[in-house]
């Protein structure tokens, strides 16, 4: 399949205990409405549906985070109540390969949770096919965005 | 315009134990701000730079190598 561009990633490699941990984190600029953006680290979290900010990071963008939930989700540990909303997201390489798009949003009502900002499937997963290559000697082992 | 991967490499190569748990906000490889939350991380590093500010979370266990 021919894809329109690839943004390549380093894993963040974490050291914990002595064991390395590769964790697929992205800079992501993060805008609201016509607020300041804010340049996050983020965790490309296939395992979640939406993307989710804690409140605190909501706050940091504008977004009004004492209105009353919308919404609930459902994890590992439990279920928190969210609020539901549009940002606008840009990421890339270089000055060519820039990706940008609104993109809904969840934000919980708990400062701090979760503990860095997640990337989930909808909308990046419909607009890129992601690869991680973690099975490649050190020097190859890349996480690759390719535009579908 | 500041150059993200840059600024998030040499962040991955400098000793962040006393940040752990907390946010960052990385300028011209500096730590301008730092705190527990973004929202004042994010305040105090537009107090002090018109760009863009770059938020990073340091983990509260281990370390950060790119």
């Amino acid at each position: 399949m021919a894809y329109k561009y690839n943004i390549s990633y380093n894993f963040t490699r974490y050291v914990v205990k002595g064991k390395i941990i590769l964790r697929p984190i992205i800079p992501v600029e993060l805008k609201y409405k016509d607020n300041d953006p804010i340049i996050y680290t983020m965790l490309l979290d296939s395992g979640a549906d939406l993307t989710l900010l804690s409140k605190d990071v909501g706050d940091s963008l504008g977004i009004d985070t004492d209105k009353k939930a919308d919404d609930n989700v459902y994890g590992v540990t439990g279920h928190t109540p969210v609020i539901d909303e549009k940002v606008k997201i840009k990421f890339g390489m270089g000055s060519r390969n820039i990706f940008e798009k609104e993109i809904p949003v969840q934000i919980t009502k708990i400062q701090g949770r979760p503990a860095i900002p997640a990337l989930g499937r909808e909308t990046i997963f419909r607009e890129f096919d992601v690869h991680f290559r973690m099975g490649q000697p050190k020097d190859k082992q890349k996480f690759v965005l390719s535009k579908v | 315009m500041v150059d993200i991967k840059s600024e998030y490499e040499w962040i991955s190569n400098q000793n962040l134990k006393q940040f752990r748990g907390k946010w960052i906000a990385v300028f011209n490889k500096k730590i301008i701000s730092s705190g527990k939350y973004a929202h004042e991380v994010a305040k105090k590093a537009k107090e002090q730079i018109k760009e863009t500010p770059f938020l990073i979370k340091v983990p509260l266990e281990g370390y950060i190598s790119v």
